[in-house]
């Protein structure tokens, strides 16, 4: 079941959608690859639903960028990567959309760290805001959370908006992850 | 060292306040040539000057001249433009007026001095607008195997850097070393907006996209210059 929540049509610059589906199961998706299996916060790669073969996983072309700044602001990903390993990167959108990678938090993970999602958030639209400086029409931010609630249950939040609405993000995650 | 920053800064106005003066299309071609041939010049004086604020390892002067450099870059961009358009060469000022908007955005994202570029920015678009009609862009999708960072060399993502920031005088890119192409497609907003349609044809006649003057000798549809 698909769910869409949308806050346009207003002069507000804060436009932004969300979207809310239903994801595969992570764990067992990345066990079948022969991937790590995450235990906290993570990204995945852009075809970790449809493909087969770990050989063919890869990236949005932001992940490297998201890890460093996850990393200069103290946040521990669990990557599905081994220690050497390197998943490709795709890189395809002009300066239209900002493609953010998927990333998955578990909500156990998210109970023991309310506030890393919010902080993981704020690095990347303040590095946006930075890096979008002069540009006449900003780019949209395309960006995906996966959730995963125990039980090989997972759900995907899907943003796309302006960068200021990307910390709209964390309190409809803390949503889903209560009620849902 | 903070000294001969402040006496570059001086000329950098001075400069500067003379060639907007001359950013219209009515001055005077041998001026705005002149002009060009002087920002580049205080261009250079700005990059050795950065030399040594770097070997000097203080970070925020040589962020503060490589914002000068591009302030300077953007002007003479400008003044480019005007003077290919006299000259009626449209591919050469189209160029130059991305080259102008490229060099003021990181004028702008280098450091806080050149704040003020925001406006600036707007009126390049303006005459973008004005002067040039509305063109197609290219922008290549593509697999990458394996990127590098400029500052450093390193693997990017392994680094501390970040593409698009500025570290000690210089921009962090993401040079891409092996990839594979996926496909080409027609945007808004390329990248690179020197990647653009510059024919096109239609009953048999083969136009430029900028001059509208029918193209006679066999020629590429799209180009990246």
């Amino acid at each position: 079941m698909n769910e869409t929540s949308k806050s346009r049509g207003s002069p507000n610059p804060k436009d932004y959608e969300v979207t809310i589906s239903d994801y595969i199961d992570v764990a067992s998706q990345a066990e079948a690859l022969g991937c790590n299996i995450p235990s906290g916060i993570a990204l995945l790669p852009r075809n970790f639903q449809t493909t087969t073969n770990k050989s063919e996983l890869f990236h949005e072309s932001s992940a490297p960028t998201v890890r460093t700044l996850w990393r200069q602001a103290g946040i521990t990903e669990t990557p599905l990567e081994s220690k050497y390993e390197r998943f490709l990167t795709v890189s395809e959108h002009g300066l239209e959309v900002w493609v953010g990678p998927t990333i998955l938090v578990t909500a156990a993970w998210l109970s023991q760290n309310p506030e890393v999602l919010s902080v993981g958030l704020g690095v990347i639209s303040e590095y946006l805001a930075d890096v979008f400086r002069g540009l006449h029409r900003r780019p949209k931010v395309s960006l995906s959370v996966v959730v995963e609630k125990g039980k090989g249950k997972c759900r995907r939040v899907e943003y796309q908006g302006s960068v200021d609405g990307l910390k709209e993000l964390p309190p409809i995650i803390d949503k889903l992850v209560s009620n849902d | 060292m903070t000294d001969e920053v402040e006496d570059f800064r001086k000329e950098f106005l001075a400069e500067v306040q003379h060639a907007e003066c001359l950013c219209f299309a009515v001055r005077a071609v041998e001026l705005q040539q002149q002009a060009v041939k002087d920002l580049k010049n205080l261009k250079e004086k700005a990059r050795q000057l950065k030399g040594k604020i770097v070997a000097n390892r203080l970070e925020d002067l040589a962020n503060q001249m490589f914002s000068y450099e591009n302030a300077l870059q953007a002007l003479s961009c400008e003044l480019e433009m005007w003077v290919a358009l006299k000259e009626d060469k449209a591919d050469v000022a189209w160029d130059a007026l991305v080259e102008a908007q490229t060099s003021a955005r990181l004028a702008l994202i280098a450091h806080n001095i050149s704040g003020h570029l925001v406006g600036y920015l707007k009126r390049l678009k303006m005459l973008e607008i004005l002067l040039f009609p509305a063109m197609q862009f290219l922008s290549v999708g593509v697999l990458v195997k394996k990127s590098t960072c400029s500052i450093c060399a390193e693997e990017y993502g392994d680094c501390g850097h970040l593409k698009g920031k500025v570290y000690m005088g210089e921009i962090c890119a993401r040079e891409i070393v092996d990839a594979h192409l996926i496909e080409t497609s027609f945007v808004d907003e390329p990248t690179n907006r020197h990647c653009r349609v510059m024919h096109f044809t239609e009953g048999g006649i083969t136009r430029d996209v900028l001059t509208w003057r029918i193209v006679t000798t066999g020629s590429s549809n799209a180009s990246c210059s």
